[in-house]
C-alpha cells in the first residue's frame, strides 16, 4: 500500500441556498485553497464538462495543468433537475497530485479511479466542504499496487494492436503538437479498459503526458487538448486515430516504425511476448534509453538497470549507439578522441561494462582514463598531429598524469619529460617506465631523475633487454642525475656491449670520479679484452666530440 | 475563410477533406465550398442562466426542420445540416420539442457549432442564403467578462449578437439586463474586438410568462403580435418585416417606459452599431417540470434570425473582395504610377532622338506594372501587421488592374516628357 496525498477541487451545478457563493449554476463549489491557485481553478473548470446522453457514463479526466499538476477527476451525472425542470445537471469531484507524489504508484490514473471513493452527491460535497469559506481540506489515502492489471489489460489486445496502441501512447506530446488525437470508440468502461493497455508500456514520466477523457461526448477539442478521447460513436474528423475499444482493434495503419531506443525495446517486449518485463522494468529501461538519448532522466533508476534489460536494449539499439555514445561524447571531448574512445569500447566491452563505463566516463577525469587505455590497447602508437594537439587542450582542462606524459613523449618534449618524471610517486614512476621501456615511446637513457636510479633499473634489468641496451647512453644519463652509484647494477652488461660502446663507456667514466669501483673494474675487463690497435687519433677524437655533445 | 471551429480566419488545408490549419478540425466540404455562396453568420445568443439560449436554438431547429415552412415558401426554401453532427443535433433538438421534452442545462464550454444552411427565405427581393453557424453555452459563461473570453469567445465574430432576456426569470430588470449589457462589452472589448461594430438585437423570451407585463396597453399589441406569430404567420411574408420593424419600435419604448431600462438602452445605442428588439416563445407555452404539457407551438422565434440575416453586411465586404483591398489598390496604383514615370523617362533617354516615344511608352509600362505589384505587395505586408490575409485570385486580379492602369498612365507621363521637353 502506498499512502498519497491531493488537493481536492469539486464543481458542479447546484442552486443558490447551496452555494458557497450564492449563485446558481455550474461553479466550483469547494477547492483546497492551500494548495490551489485560482488560475489553477478556472483552468480546470474549463476542463470539466459534461454532456448528457444515453449511457449517463461516469466521466474519467486525466491531465496535467500548466502549471505541472496532474489533475485526475470523476464526473458522474446528477438525475435530479435544477429548479427550472432541467436535467443535466453533474458533479466533478478532482484530485490534484504533485507529480512526484503521483509518480508513487507509477502516474497510474486507473489505481486511482478503482479504488478512491469519489465523491458523487452534491449532498456528500457539501459535508466535506467549508459552506462558509468554500474550502476543502487536501485527502490523504492508500493505494494498493495492482501490477497484475496493467499486463491483464495489455493482454487483451493482440501483439500488433497492442504495438501500435503503445506507440501512440509514446508519442503522445507529438499528437499534441501536431493538435490530432486519438478516439477510442465504445463505452466509457471499454474506452478506459483500452486506455490501461495503451498506458501499459509508457514509463512513468511519460504518462502525464498523455491526458485522457474516457466520455468526450459532445466535447470541444479545440477548447480542451486530450491525447485520447472516448466516444461512443466514430468521429466524424478524419484526423483523428480511431481506436476500436469495443472490439480491441486499432482502425487503419496507425504507427511507424520505432523511433527511439525505448519504442524499440517496447515493441521488442511485446513481440517477444515478455509483457512482465515491460511491466517490472519500463521505468528502468526509459531511464536508460533518455540517457543513451541524451535527454534528462533520473540517473538513480540506471544505476539499478537489471543487467538482462541493459543487454537487451544495447542489443536492439547497437545499430546507432555507437553514434550516439560519440554525440554524448563530443560532448565533453573533442570529436577525434570521442572517435578512437568509441572504436574501443564498441569492439572489446561488454554492454553491461559499457554502460558501467560509460556512465563513469563522461567525467573528463574519468574519460582521460580511458582514452589513456585505448592507447595503451594499442601499444602507445603515436597518433596524428590533431590528435596530440586535442590531447593537449584536453590536458589543460583537467590532469592525467600518465596521458600528460605520452602526449610530452609523443611530442619530444625532453626538459619536460624529465621534471614530469620527477613529480612522479614511486610506484608511478616505476609503472611509467615500465610502460615507456615495453612500448618505446622514449628512449630509456631519458628516464631516470635524481632519486630513482635503483627504481629505473629495477625495471630496465626486469626486461633483460627486450628494451634494447644502450649502455653508454645510460650509464651518462644515470651519472647526470647524480645516480652513478647504481652503475655497478650494470657491471654484468658491459662485457656483451660491442667494442665502440665499452671504449664510449670507458672513457666517459675516465673523467667521472662518482663511478662505483665494481663498474670502473667491470669497464676495465672489457677494455682489456678488446683486440688491440684499434683506437687511433681519429677515434680519440671522434670520441672526445661525442662525448662534449652528450 | 472563418473556421467555425477556432473562429481562426484561414485557408482550409485539403487531404481528403478539408482541415483548418491552426485547429486541425475537419470542416464539412460544403461549407468549405459553399462559403461565398452561402456565407457565414454567427448566431450568437447571449443571456444568463436560464433565460432560454437553449431552448431558443432548439425551437429554431424545430421550426426550421419540423414545421411546414418549406410548404409556405415553395420552391426555394430550405434548411440544410451540414455534417452528421449537425444534422443529428438538429434532428435530436427537433423530436426533443416535438415529444415534449427540453433540453438540459448546458455546461460551460466552449461550443462546437452546429451547422445549417438557410436559402430561399422569401423576405427580401434578392436572395440572402447563408450558413447559419450556431453557438450555444452556459448563461454561467456571461456572468464575468474573463468567463465570456473564455467560453464565449464566438460572440465577437458575430455582426448580430442576440441578447436573450427572460424578464420572467429577472428581479430587478433595469440592472440586471445592464449588469448583462456591460459585462458582455467588457468582454468583447477584452478579446479585442468592439460592440461598435456589431449590431445588437435585444430578444426578449418566454414571452408566453410575460402577460402582466403586456397586458396594459399600447404594450398588448406586442401580445397581439406574440399571439398571432405561430409558424402559420410566416406563410404571409407580405409586410411581415414591417411589423417587426413595428414590434422592436414598440419594445424599444416598452424598455424604456415600462421596465425603465434607460440606462439599458442608452448603452446599447452608444455601444452598437444597430439596435433593434425582438421577442419570442421558444415553446408556445410554459414548460411544467421540464416537459411540455401542450404541443410545442413556437411564437415568433424567426424573427431574430430574420433580422440577422435583413442586417448582415455582404461577405464581400465583410471578409474580401475590392472594398477590403482598397489599401492595396491605392498602393499598386501609386507604387504603377511613380514607378511608370521613371520608367518612361528612363525610355526617353535610352531612345534618343528618334524612337524616344515608343521607348518611354514601352519602358514606362513595364516598369509601372512592377512597380503596381510591389506596391501591392507592400500594401499586402502592411495588413498583414494588422490581420493575415492571403493571396486569392480576386486580389491579384485587382493588383493587376491597378499596376496597368498605374503603367500605362506612367508611360504617358514618361511620352510627355519626351514629347514636351525633347523638341
Amino acid at each position: 500500500m502506498v499512502e498519497i496525498s491531493a488537493w481536492q477541487h469539486i464543481y458542479a451545478s447546484v442552486e443558490r441556498e447551496q452555494s458557497p457563493h450564492d449563485r446558481a449554476g455550474f461553479q466550483t463549489l469547494f477547492y483546497s485553497q492551500s494548495g490551489l491557485a485560482e488560475a489553477e481553478v478556472r483552468e480546470m473548470e474549463a476542463r470539466l464538462v459534461y454532456f448528457s446522453s444515453d449511457v449517463e457514463a461516469v466521466k474519467h479526466l486525466f491531465f496535467s495543468l500548466s502549471t505541472g499538476k496532474i489533475m485526475i477527476a470523476q464526473i458522474v451525472h446528477l438525475s435530479e433537475p435544477d429548479r427550472m425542470g432541467r436535467k443535466g445537471r453533474y458533479l466533478a469531484h478532482n484530485l490534484i497530485f504533485e507529480p512526484r507524489v503521483l509518480s508513487q504508484i507509477a502516474s497510474d490514473p486507473f489505481l486511482v479511479f478503482r479504488q478512491f471513493p469519489f465523491i458523487t452527491t452534491v449532498a456528500g460535497a457539501l459535508e466535506e466542504g467549508d459552506v462558509q469559506t468554500g474550502d476543502i481540506p487536501p485527502i490523504a489515502f492508500q493505494i494498493a499496487m495492482e501490477p497484475e492489471r496493467g499486463v491483464e489489460a495489455a493482454k487483451a489486445w493482440s501483439a500488433q494492436d497492442l504495438r501500435g496502441l503503445s506507440m501512440l501512447a509514446l508519442r503522445a506530446a507529438r499528437l499534441a503538437d501536431d493538435r490530432s488525437a486519438v478516439a477510442f470508440i465504445g463505452s466509457p468502461p471499454q474506452v478506459e479498459s483500452g486506455l490501461e493497455a495503451a498506458f501499459f508500456a509508457v514509463p512513468t514520466p511519460a504518462r502525464p503526458r498523455c491526458s485522457f477523457d474516457t466520455y468526450f461526448h459532445n466535447c470541444n477539442l479545440v477548447d480542451s487538448y486530450y491525447w485520447a478521447l472516448g466516444l461512443l460513436r466514430p468521429p466524424s474528423n478524419r484526423r483523428l486515430i480511431r481506436v476500436d475499444a469495443q472490439a480491441r482493434h486499432l482502425d487503419g495503419v496507425v504507427a511507424a516504425q520505432p523511433e527511439t531506443a525505448y519504442e524499440r525495446w517496447v515493441i521488442a517486449c511485446i513481440d517477444e511476448g515478455r509483457l512482465e518485463d515491460i511491466d517490472r522494468f519500463r521505468d528502468h529501461a526509459y531511464a536508460l534509453c533518455e540517457w543513451l538519448e541524451g535527454r534528462p532522466c533520473d540517473g538513480s533508476l540506471i544505476e539499478t538497470v537489471p543487467s538482462d534489460v541493459v543487454e537487451s536494449v544495447f542489443q536492439l539499439n547497437r545499430q546507432w549507439i555507437g553514434a550516439l555514445f560519440q554525440k554524448k561524447l563530443e560532448e565533453v571531448v573533442p570529436s577525434v578522441l570521442a572517435q578512437r574512445v568509441v572504436d574501443h569500447l564498441g569492439a572489446q566491452t561488454g554492454m553491461v561494462e559499457l554502460l558501467t563505463q560509460l556512465g563513469a566516463k563522461f567525467r573528463l577525469p574519468g574519460l582521460l582514463e580511458v582514452l589513456y587505455r585505448v592507447y595503451e590497447a594499442q601499444g602507445f602508437r603515436v597518433p596524428q598531429p590533431e590528435e596530440t594537439q586535442a590531447i593537449e587542450r584536453l590536458l589543460h582542462r583537467a590532469d592525467h598524469a600518465y596521458l600528460r606524459l605520452l602526449h610530452i613523449c609523443w611530442t619530444g618534449q625532453s626538459d619536460a619529460l624529465y621534471i614530469e618524471l620527477q613529480l612522479l610517486k614511486d610506484h608511478e614512476y616505476r609503472q611509467f617506465v615500465q610502460t615507456a621501456l615495453r612500448s618505446g615511446i622514449v628512449e630509456s637513457w631519458k628516464l631516470p631523475v635524481p632519486g630513482r636510479g635503483d627504481a629505473f633499473l629495477d625495471q630496465y634489468l626486469a626486461l633483460g633487454g627486450q628494451a634494447g641496451y644502450d649502455l653508454s647512453a645510460l650509464v651518462r644519463a644515470l651519472s647526470r642525475v647524480g645516480e652513478a652509484a647504481c652503475l655497478s647494477r650494470l657491471s654484468g652488461l658491459v662485457q656483451d656491449q660491442p667494442e665502440r660502446e665499452v671504449r664510449d663507456i670507458a672513457r666517459f667514466i675516465a673523467k667521472r670520479s662518482d663511478t662505483p669501483e665494481p663498474f670502473r673494474r667491470a669497464v676495465g675487463d672489457a677494455v682489456e679484452a678488446l683486440p688491440l690497435g684499434r683506437a687511433g687519433p681519429l677515434e680519440r677524437l671522434r670520441d672526445r666530440f661525442s662525448s662534449r655533445e652528450t | 475563410m472563418l473556421c467555425p471551429f477556432c473562429l481562426a480566419d484561414v485557408q482550409f488545408l485539403v487531404e481528403e477533406g478539408y482541415f483548418c490549419p491552426d485547429c486541425s478540425e475537419q470542416v464539412p466540404p460544403m461549407y468549405v465550398r459553399g462559403y461565398y455562396q452561402f456565407p457565414p453568420l454567427v448566431v450568437s445568443a447571449v443571456g444568463l442562466r436560464g433565460h432560454g439560449k437553449t431552448v431558443y436554438f432548439a425551437s429554431l431547429f424545430y421550426l426550421l426542420k419540423e414545421s411546414p415552412l418549406s410548404a409556405f415558401w415553395q420552391p426555394e426554401f430550405f434548411a440544410l445540416s451540414l455534417s452528421d453532427r449537425d444534422l443529428e443535433t438538429v434532428h435530436s433538438n427537433a423530436r426533443m420539442l416535438k415529444d415534449g421534452k427540453l433540453p438540459g442545462s448546458t455546461p460551460m464550454n466552449f461550443p462546437r457549432p452546429t451547422m445549417l444552411r438557410v436559402a430561399g427565405i422569401p423576405m427580401w427581393q434578392k436572395p440572402r442564403d447563408c450558413t447559419l453557424v450556431f453557438y450555444d453555452t452556459s448563461g454561467e459563461a456571461f456572468e464575468r467578462a474573463s468567463e465570456l473570453v473564455k467560453y464565449g469567445r464566438f460572440a465577437q465574430q458575430a455582426e448580430m449578437v442576440m441578447l436573450l432576456i427572460s424578464l420572467p426569470d429577472l428581479q430587478d430588470p433595469p440592472h440586471e439586463m445592464r449588469t448583462l449589457l456591460n459585462t458582455y462589452i467588457i468582454g468583447i472589448e477584452d478579446l479585442g474586438g468592439s460592440t461598435r461594430n456589431q449590431d445588437l438585437m435585444v430578444v426578449f423570451t418566454k414571452a408566453d410568462e410575460m402577460d402582466h407585463y403586456l397586458a396594459s396597453p399600447p404594450w398588448n399589441t406586442v401580445q397581439d403580435y406574440l399571439v398571432t406569430g405561430s409558424v402559420n404567420s410566416l406563410a404571409q411574408v407580405q409586410g411581415y418585416r414591417r411589423q417587426m420593424y413595428d414590434v422592436s419600435n414598440l419594445l424599444y419604448d416598452f424598455t424604456r417606459e415600462e421596465l425603465k431600462s434607460h440606462e439599458f438602452v442608452n448603452l446599447a445605442q452608444k455601444n452598437f452599431r444597430r439596435v433593434g428588439f425582438s421577442i419570442v416563445s421558444a415553446l408556445g407555452a410554459p414548460p411544467e417540470d421540464g416537459h411540455m404539457a401542450v404541443k410545442v407551438d413556437p411564437l415568433r422565434v424567426l424573427d431574430p434570425v430574420i433580422w440577422m440575416i435583413a442586417m448582415a453586411s455582404p461577405l464581400s465586404e465583410r471578409r474580401s473582395g475590392c472594398t477590403a483591398h482598397i489599401d492595396w489598390v491605392i498602393f499598386s496604383f501609386l507604387g504603377g504610377m511613380f514607378y511608370g514615370v521613371m520608367g518612361g523617362v528612363l525610355g526617353g533617354l535610352l531612345g534618343g532622338r528618334r524612337s524616344a516615344e515608343v521607348w518611354a511608352l514601352l519602358i514606362g509600362g513595364l516598369f509601372g506594372l512592377v512597380g503596381g505589384l510591389s506596391g501591392g505587395q507592400v500594401a499586402k505586408n502592411w495588413k498583414v501587421l494588422f490581420k493575415p490575409k492571403e493571396w486569392t485570385s480576386a486580389s491579384w486580379a485587382v493588383l493587376l488592374a491597378c499596376s496597368g492602369i498605374g503603367s500605362v498612365a506612367g508611360g504617358i507621363v514618361g511620352f510627355l516628357e519626351v514629347l514636351l521637353f525633347r523638341q
